[in-house]
């Protein structure tokens, strides 16, 4: 049962990420995102991360997406503006070479799979137990406090690179 | 609470750039934008800070902070080597005649950004940090490469940068998952280093029962190295982004970047397959990820060399001889001994003198003549005759000639190939170094035999200057390399 449930969710988040990319409306393509998230955090769920399943609803689903959503309508960006460049047409030519790779590497992922040593009964009751909000901070704010700020800096240099590459030129360039 | 503040210390250079990273945004802002000059000397002066903080732990025991970062003077060694780059891009900028030199304050906050993650990556086991560190210097990069956001090039440059770099960290990512899955760690010492007993079934138990999820997780993380040392078949990037990048960007990813990279790779094989604690059967896997290096590096070598010899643009040309360097220093990774990253961190060294001079002189060559183009460059000898004698210095230094340090450098790559059995790789290496002289020398050919064109160029003494002294130490480390190799000797990873 529960393996059903995982795949079907699995394949939910897949379709979805698979109409980001398709869809020619880009608020489809939000809302295929949307979905996408929607699967992940069931899976979180599967897994016993509730904390994290609430969080990924809660951050991505509902206050990325609405910014998203805000940007498009605010840039009015219609099919139209990508209507030259005909993504369904670009994806079919290039659509063996796609099916080749990614082939390629779910029939290696599933070899992977089948020839793992196992984990045990245990080791995956030990995962279970770091779900709470308690063993996340734990972790966050101890274990891995550097990688918390080096990842506060990431995100930083991310909002200055945003600004200087979105910010009106005041002055054409010398050359 | 001295649990926190303690290890502090040990990550002062990396606080003392950020600190200097938000300096130069602040100080951008409170001279509105008047003339960013400024905020470049203060970044000079930071990063030479930064760099008597460095050279006084050169020779210090490693320690450890937040179990996270190491400290010892393997990450020191490329710490000084991105200061020392960092530092001379930043001239670059000053001297860059193509750059307005207002409201480019973000400039030096994403140079020094991206430092902070070279920073992060040389210094670390953990491959979560690792991870991060790997793209704080990618992102910054991408902002870099499209700082011109008003051409076509640059922002091609931007754009092609950004998707191939998300593509191949989110393959290293998968790979990384993999390994984290089969071991339960993610410190590449403890993943060496567990027998196998517990579950999940560790490295070496997972290499007993079977290897091919470990091949599969090995050959992913290898890919987002490969992207970063712009090794085939991830370097379809290079020279796109070279060519379209500003000039003094282009100098800071094929030096800094790819020496964090070089940085990244040797750490991690050194942790994984090279540590003391490695289990044998681990350490026997190692090999065959050698023979995989091996291959890549023959092929890099011979698809940069050949390509570049059909370049028109100088840039272009440089970023196809940075794919075939790349293939040079992998032979030393290859050979998986501790004798050949030694020569691989001797030849990063010579590549710093012999790439910064020449990506230098770029910078000088198309701020005066506004183009690019190898055409160009007819008769530039004889209006500019040092800083083309200097040009043609490094040219024979990539080229690996003797009496420059580059000969040096490829001479102990050449040998740790043949002492490692490697005959066939040092042979092909050998092969390209012949193809490598004829389009290096079609440079230094355009520069003197033809004949001269008329008019002067503008002087930049303190760039000049500049060139002069890598030129100098170029040859000087070549007839004496004994300092340098001193000091790559005691910064050795294993």
């Amino acid at each position: 049962m529960e393996q059903l449930v995982f795949y079907s969710l699995g394949l939910g988040a897949v379709i979805g990420a698979l109409g980001v990319v398709t869809a020619k409306n880009p608020i489809l393509s939000v809302l295929s995102l949307l979905w996408t998230f929607f699967c992940l955090a069931c899976v979180y769920l599967l897994i016993g991360f509730e904390f994290l399943a609430v969080a990924q609803i809660l951050v991505y689903a509902g206050a990325i997406m609405v910014l998203f959503l805000f940007v498009i309508m605010l840039l009015n960006l219609g099919t139209s503006e990508a209507a030259d460049f005909d993504t369904a047409r670009a994806m079919g030519r290039r659509l063996p070479l796609v099916l080749l790779v990614g082939c390629t590497l779910a029939a290696l992922s599933i070899l992977a799979a089948q020839q793992v040593g196992g984990t045990s009964d245990e080791a995956r009751a030990d995962l279970r137990s770091v779900g709470s909000l308690t063993d996340l901070a734990q972790v966050m704010f101890g274990t891995y406090l550097l990688a918390f700020e080096a990842a506060s800096i990431l995100l930083l240099a991310g909002t200055v690179a945003v600004v200087m590459l979105a910010k009106r030129e005041r002055r054409k360039n010398a050359a | 609470m001295d649990a926190y503040i303690e290890p502090l210390k040990a990550l002062a250079p990396e606080l003392l750039l950020t600190a200097a990273a938000l300096g130069a945004l602040v100080l951008d802002l409170l001279m509105r934008g008047r003339d960013s000059r400024f905020v470049g000397y203060f970044t000079l002066v930071s990063l030479a800070i930064v760099a008597i903080i460095l050279m006084n732990r050169i020779g210090d025991e490693p320690t450890a902070a937040f179990g996270m970062v190491v400290v010892d003077n393997f990450g020191t060694f490329f710490k000084l080597f991105t200061v020392a780059s960092l530092a001379v891009v930043t001239i670059f900028v000053l001297s860059d005649r193509n750059e307005s030199h207002h409201h480019i304050g973000e400039y030096y906050f994403l140079l020094l950004g991206a430092a902070i993650g070279i920073f992060f990556m040389v210094s670390t086991n953990h491959l979560l940090l690792l991870m991060l560190g790997l793209e704080l210097l990618s992102l910054a990069s991408y902002a870099l490469a499209g700082f011109h956001k008003g051409e076509r090039k640059s922002a091609e440059a931007a754009m092609k940068y950004v998707v191939f770099g998300g593509l191949s960290a989110g393959v290293m990512l998968y790979g990384i998952s993999l390994l984290y899955g089969l071991t339960g760690t993610l410190d590449l010492v403890e993943m060496a280093k567990s027998t196998g007993e517990a579950m999940p079934a560790g490295l070496a138990g997972q290499l007993t029962t079977s290897a091919v999820p470990v091949a599969l997780a090995m050959v992913l993380v290898l890919a987002g190295f490969a992207y970063k040392m712009s090794v085939v078949p991830f370097h379809f990037w290079t020279p796109d982004v070279y060519e379209g990048a500003p000039t003094p960007v282009t100098t800071f990813l094929a030096v800094a970047s790819k020496a964090a990279g070089v940085a990244a790779l040797l750490r991690f094989l050194g942790a994984l397959f090279l540590g003391p604690d490695v289990q044998s059967v681990v350490a026997e896997y190692g090999a065959s990820v050698g023979q995989l290096l091996a291959i890549l590096a023959a092929v890099t070598m011979t698809l940069g060399n050949l390509s570049a010899m059909r370049q028109t643009s100088l840039k272009r040309l440089l970023a196809y001889s940075s794919i075939a360097h790349a293939g040079y220093i992998l032979i030393g990774v290859a050979t998986m001994t501790g004798a050949g990253f030694e020569a691989a961190m001797f030849y990063m060294a010579a590549y710093y003198f012999m790439n910064l001079g020449a990506f230098g002189f770029v910078l000088y060559f198309e701020g005066t003549l506004g183009s690019d183009s190898i055409e160009a460059l007819k008769g530039y000898g004889f209006k500019a005759p040092l800083i083309s004698i200097a040009m043609v210095t490094f040219l024979v230094s990539l080229t690996g000639l003797p009496p420059t340090i580059g000969f040096y450098g490829k001479y102990l790559l050449f040998k740790e190939g043949l002492d490692a059995g490697m005959y066939w790789l040092v042979g092909v290496a050998a092969l390209n170094s012949v193809v490598s002289l004829f389009y290096y020398f079609r440079i230094a050919k355009m520069l003197f035999l033809k004949e001269p064109a008329s008019g002067s160029v503008p002087r930049q003494p303190l760039f000049a200057g500049l060139l002069a002294v890598l030129c100098v130490l170029t040859i000087y480390f070549g007839l004496l390399p004994d300092a340098i190799q001193e000091f790559v000797r005691n910064c050795l990873l294993i």
